[in-house]
C-alpha cells in the first residue's frame, strides 16, 4: 500500500465490522488490541450505527507469545452468560491475524461449553481483502448463517440488502427506499441489512418477495437467497425523478404488478415543482458559466454512477467526472480515487465537487455536498436521502447552494 | 458476586503486566497510544508524523490529524503495510517515505510505529540512523505497539520524552522556568495560582505542552527550573534534569499541605523568591477545610475508579494520610513514580486491589457488590447518591492549595449528599 497523505481505504476487518455493527440481539466480540474496538466503536456511533453490542478482549504482549487465546474464551462466556447474547461475532483484529489465530476452531471449541450459543467467526481480515469485500464476505455470510427454512409471507414484503455504514447516508437511504416501496407497492420492508436489523429480522430473510440490492457487494448475497427461496432480486440505486420511475418500474415488472400511479404521480408532481424553480437558475448559471458545467462525483461507483446520470440528464452538465473509493470497482467510465486524483480534483476549483468529508475539506468545498466517507461529523438515522424523489431534491438544493457560494 | 480473583493486589503490581481487566470484555476500552501521540504531535507546530501500521490505524486516527491547528505547516502522512511487507519487511517503502516527507519540508518526523510493524519487528531505529546524514529531517522512532503499550498515558509521555531528544544543550541557563504539561492558551483548565503568581513577578515562563512550538522544545535547555503539573512530563522532566541539570519540582502529584509547602518552598528558593506570603491565606483555608472533614473520613472505605488523567496512587496515597481505606484502584498506567507511590501505600499496611475498569456498565455492577462508603472518580452509578461519588476529572491541570480545598470539599458535600440521600430513601 505504501505511503498516503489521505485517509487510506477501508480493510476487510473493517468492512465486516461495519457490516455487522447494525444487526441487533447481536454483539461482535474482536479479538486484539483495544485501541482498535475503542476507534472504531467511536466513529460507528458517530456514523449512527448502534445495532450489535462492540466488545474488546484486548491483548498483551505474553497472549502473542504464547498463543493464548484464553482472553477471547473468557470475554464470549462472558457475552454470553451475563449479558444474554445468544448470537455472537467472533473478529480477529489485526495481530491475530498477523500470529494466526485460528479464529474458526476457536469458535468450534467454544461452542459445546455454551450450547445455547451461536458463535460466527468472521475471517474477511486478511492483509490483502479490502473493505468492500469485506463487506460483500459478510454479507454472504450472514444470509448463509441465519435465514430459517420458512414460507413466504401473505402479504407482499421486500428486503433491502447492502445498507451498511461505509456507505454515506445509508439510514436516509434504506428509509427512503423503503418508503418508496411500501407507498408504489404497499409492500412492507421485512429486513434492512444490515443498517436497521436483528436476529430475528435475519431469520425471515427467506419469507420476502423481492430482494432489493443497492450496492454490487449484495449480489453475492441476493443470488444466494434467490436459490435457496427463489426470491427475485434488483440491484440498482434509484436517482433523480425519471431514474426513481425507472427503478420503479423495474421493481413492478419483476414483481409482475403495477405500481400505484397516484402514489407515484403525486410524488412526481411534488418533487418536479420543488425541484423546477433550482432547476431553472442551475441551467441558466451553466450557459452563462460554462466552465463550472462540471460535476465530479467521488464515492463509491454505484453511489457515482447513479448521481452522475442524474446529473447529466437532468441538469445537462457538459462533464462529467466520476471517480470511485474502491479499486476493485473502476471501470472505463469510473477512475480510482487515488491519493493524485484526491490532489487533482482538490487543486481545481470549477464546477460542482461531491466526495468524502475529506475531500471537500482538501478542496474547501461545503461539507453539504458530502456523498461518501470518511466524514468528519456526528450522523443520525434521520438524515435526509440521496435517493428516491426526496433524494433529487436534495441533490439539486445541494448544487444549487454551491451555486450561490460561488456566484 | 460477580469474580474478581483473578485481580492482584497492589504489593504484586511493579508493571502494567500485573494489573488485569476487572470484567473480561472491554465495553468501549480506551484509545491505544498511537492515538494520543499523533494528537499531542499535531497540537505542536512544526512536529511531522509518519504512522506506520493497517489501514484502521490510518482512517480512524485522520480526524485527529485533520483538526491540527497548524494545517500545512507540517505533514501528517500513513505508510500502510501490505500483505507482502508483512512478510518481508517494509524497510525500502520506508526509507523512500521518510526521503519523500524530507523532501516535503519536514522538519521533524515522528515515526509512530503501531502494533504490525511492532510485532513483526522492523528495524525503525536502525533505519533512523543510517538515514540520518543523509537527510534534513530529524527522526524520532515512538515504537507504541497497543499489545506493548497498553494504555493511551504512554502515547503522551512516550512522545514527550522523545522530543526531549531536540532539546539543544544550553552555555548557560536564563531566568525562563519550563512550565511542563500546560498550555498558555488552554481556558478550560483554570491558570494555577502559582503560576499567575510568577508571572506578576515578572519571572518568563514557557509552556511546554500542545499549543507550544517546535522550537520552544528545541531551546527548552536554557531553563533554571522545570515545574511539572501533568504525570505525562514526568519522565521529560527527569531526563532534563539529567541531561541538561535543569531541576524540577513534581506539582501534580503532591495534595497534602505540608508537601505543598515544601514545594513552594523549594520554588520560592530556586526563584529568590518570598513565595510563602503570597500563598498563606490558601495554605489557612486548605488547613481549616482538613480539619472540618476530621474524623468525617477516618476509615472511609473508598473506590478509586476512573479519575482521567489524574494519577491514582499519589492521589489514594494523601486519601490515606487523612485515615480513608484504598479498597479497589482503577490504574490505566503504572509510571515509573509510582514505584515509590507504591511503596508509600504499603508502608501503611494497606494493600488494595488493582485493576483496569474498561467496562461501565458491569464494573458498575461490581462497584456496587463491594459496597465502598464513596467512589472518588466517575464510574456507572455516578448520578446516585449511594455510595456517593466524587468527580475528580475537570481536576486534571490543577495544583497546590487550591485542588487540595477543591477536592476535600467535593469529599465533604458528597458525603453529606449521600447521608440526606439515604435518610431521604432515594439512595
Amino acid at each position: 500500500m505504501g505511503l498516503l497523505k489521505t485517509a487510506p481505504p477501508l480493510s476487510g476487518r473493517m468492512g465486516a465490522l461495519w457490516c455487522l455493527s447494525g444487526i441487533q440481539q447481536s454483539a461482535v466480540v474482536e479479538f486484539g488490541c483495544m485501541g482498535h474496538m475503542a476507534y472504531g466503536r467511536t466513529f460507528l456511533h458517530r456514523m449512527g450505527a448502534f445495532g450489535s453490542n462492540l466488545y474488546s478482549t484486548h491483548i498483551g504482549e505474553t497472549d502473542i507469545a504464547m498463543g493464548d487465546t484464553s482472553r477471547l474464551t473468557r470475554a464470549v462466556e462472558w457475552v454470553s452468560e451475563t449479558q444474554g447474547i445468544k448470537n455472537i461475532f467472533l473478529l480477529p483484529s489485526s495481530v491475530p491475524e498477523v500470529i494466526g489465530i485460528d479464529i474458526k476452531a476457536i469458535a468450534q471449541e467454544l461452542s459445546p461449553s455454551l450450547p445455547d450459543t451461536r458463535l460466527i467467526p468472521i475471517t474477511s481480515g486478511g492483509f490483502d481483502i479490502s473493505g468492500n469485500k469485506g463487506i460483500e464476505l459478510t454479507l454472504l455470510k450472514l444470509c448463509k448463517t441465519f435465514p430459517q427454512d420458512i414460507k413466504r409471507t401473505e402479504l407482499p414484503t421486500f428486503n433491502i440488502i447492502g445498507s451498511c455504514a461505509d456507505m454515506f447516508n445509508f439510514h436516509g437511504d434504506a428509509a427512503e427506499i423503503s418508503r418508496l416501496v411500501s407507498g408504489a407497492f404497499h409492500m412492507e420492508p421485512l429486513c434492512t441489512l444490515t443498517s436497521a436489523t436483528s436476529i430475528s429480522d435475519m431469520e425471515k430473510l427467506g419469507a420476502a418477495h423481492l430482494n432489493i440490492v443497492i450496492r454490487r457487494e449484495g449480489e453475492a448475497c441476493a443470488k444466494y437467497l434467490e436459490n435457496r427461496f427463489g426470491t427475485p432480486f434488483l440491484m440498482a440505486r434509484p436517482y433523480g425523478i425519471d431514474g426513481t420511475i425507472q427503478w420503479l418500474e423495474q421493481i413492478a415488472a419483476i414483481c409482475g404488478k403495477e405500481y400505484d400511479q397516484s402514489f407515484v404521480c403525486h410524488e412526481k408532481v411534488i418533487t418536479a415543482k420543488q425541484i423546477e424553480p433550482m432547476q431553472v437558475v442551475l441551467s441558466r448559471y451553466q450557459r452563462v458559466h460554462t466552465e463550472e458545467s462540471r460535476l465530479i462525483l467521488a464515492g463509491h461507483a454505484d453511489v457515482v454512477s447513479g448521481i452522475s446520470k442524474f446529473g447529466k440528464e437532468f441538469l445537462g452538465f457538459s462533464h462529467v467526472e466520476g471517480y470511485c473509493d474502491c479499486p476493485e470497482m473502476k471501470d472505463a467510465d469510473i477512475a480510482y480515487l487515488d491519493e493524485a486524483a484526491k490532489e487533482n480534483i482538490a487543486e481545481d476549483s470549477r464546477g460542482f465537487l461531491m466526495g468524502s468529508g475529506e475531500l471537500l475539506k482538501m478542496a474547501g468545498k461545503d461539507q453539504s455536498l458530502q456523498i461518501a466517507m470518511p466524514d468528519n461529523i456526528w450522523r443520525h438515522a434521520y438524515e435526509p436521502p440521496l435517493v428516491g424523489f426526496r433524494g433529487a431534491v436534495n441533490l439539486v438544493s445541494a448544487w444549487a447552494n454551491e451555486m450561490l457560494r460561488k456566484d | 458476586m460477580n469474580d474478581i480473583k483473578h485481580l492482584k493486589c497492589l504489593s504484586a503490581v511493579r508493571s502494567m503486566t500485573a494489573v488485569r481487566q476487572l470484567t473480561p470484555a472491554a465495553f468501549p476500552g480506551v484509545h491505544c497510544p498511537m492515538h494520543t501521540a499523533l494528537s499531542l504531535a499535531a497540537k505542536i507546530r512544526g512536529v511531522s508524523t509518519l504512522m506506520i501500521g493497517t489501514p484502521e490505524c490510518g482512517y480512524y486516527s485522520r480526524n485527529v490529524v485533520l483538526s491540527s491547528p497548524y494545517g500545512d505547516e507540517a505533514l501528517h502522512w500513513t505508510y500502510l503495510l501490505d500483505s507482502k511487507e508483512v512478510v518481508f519487511g517494509f524497510r525500502k517503502g520506508l526509507i523512500k517515505a521518510i526521503e519523500e516527507m524530507d523532501a516535503a519540508g519536514a522538519k521533524l518526523i515522528l515515526i509512530i510505529a503501531t502494533c504490525v510493524p511492532e510485532l513483526i519487528g522492523g528495524d525503525i531505529e536502525s533505519i533512523c540512523f543510517e538515514m540520518k546524514p543523509a537527510i534534513k529531517a530529524k527522526l524520532i522512532h515512538l515504537p507504541l505497539g497497543n499489545f506493548k503499550c497498553g494504555s493511551f498515558e504512554q502515547g503522551y509521555w512516550k512522545t514527550l520524552l522523545a522530543l526531549g531528544q531536540v532539546i539543544e544543550k544550553a552555555v548557560r541557563k536564563g531566568k525562563i522556568v519550563n512550565i511542563l504539561g500546560r498550555s498558555a492558551l488552554e481556558e478550560h483548565i483554570p491558570m494555577p495560582h502559582l503560576i499567575d503568581y510568577l508571572n506578576h513577578q515578572g519571572v518568563p515562563l514557557r509552556f511546554l505542552a500542545p499549543d507550544s512550538s517546535l522550537e520552544d522544545f528545541i531551546s527548552a535547555g536554557d531553563a533554571r527550573l522545570n515545574l511539572v503539573i501533568s504525570p505525562f512530563m514526568n519522565s521529560l522532566a527527569e531526563w532534563l534534569d539529567k541531561e541538561h541539570n535543569i531541576p524540577y519540582v513534581s506539582l501534580h502529584d503532591i495534595y497534602g499541605i505540608g508537601d505543598i509547602e515544601c514545594a513552594y518552598s523549594k520554588i520560592g528558593q530556586q526563584l529568590g523568591l518570598e513565595i510563602h506570603q503570597e500563598f498563606e491565606e490558601q495554605r489557612k483555608e486548605a488547613e481549616k477545610i482538613r480539619k472540618a472533614a476530621g474524623v468525617q473520613l477516618e476509615n472511609l472505605r473508598y473506590i478509586s475508579a476512573n479519575i482521567g488523567t489524574v494519577q491514582p496512587l499519589p492521589l489514594s496515597s494523601y486519601l490515606l494520610s487523612l485515615g480513608m481505606d484504598p479498597m479497589m484502584i482503577h490504574m490505566p498506567e503504572f509510571y515509573s513514580s509510582d514505584i515509590i507511590w507504591r511503596e508509600k501505600i504499603m508502608e501503611q499496611d494497606i494493600n488494595p486491589i488493582v485493576c483496569l475498569m474498561l467496562n461501565e456498565q458491569m464494573d458498575r455492577q461490581i462497584i456496587e457488590e463491594l459496597c465502598p462508603d464513596i467512589v472518588i472518580g466517575d464510574w456507572g452509578g455516578r448520578f446516585q447518591k449511594n455510595p456517593p461519588n466524587v468527580s475528580v476529572l475537570d481536576l486534571y491541570g490543577h495544583i497546590g492549595y487550591e485542588r487540595t480545598i477543591t477536592l476535600l470539599s467535593r469529599i465533604i458535600q458528597a458525603l453529606a449528599a449521600g447521608k440526606e440521600g439515604t435518610v431521604n430513601g432515594t439512595a
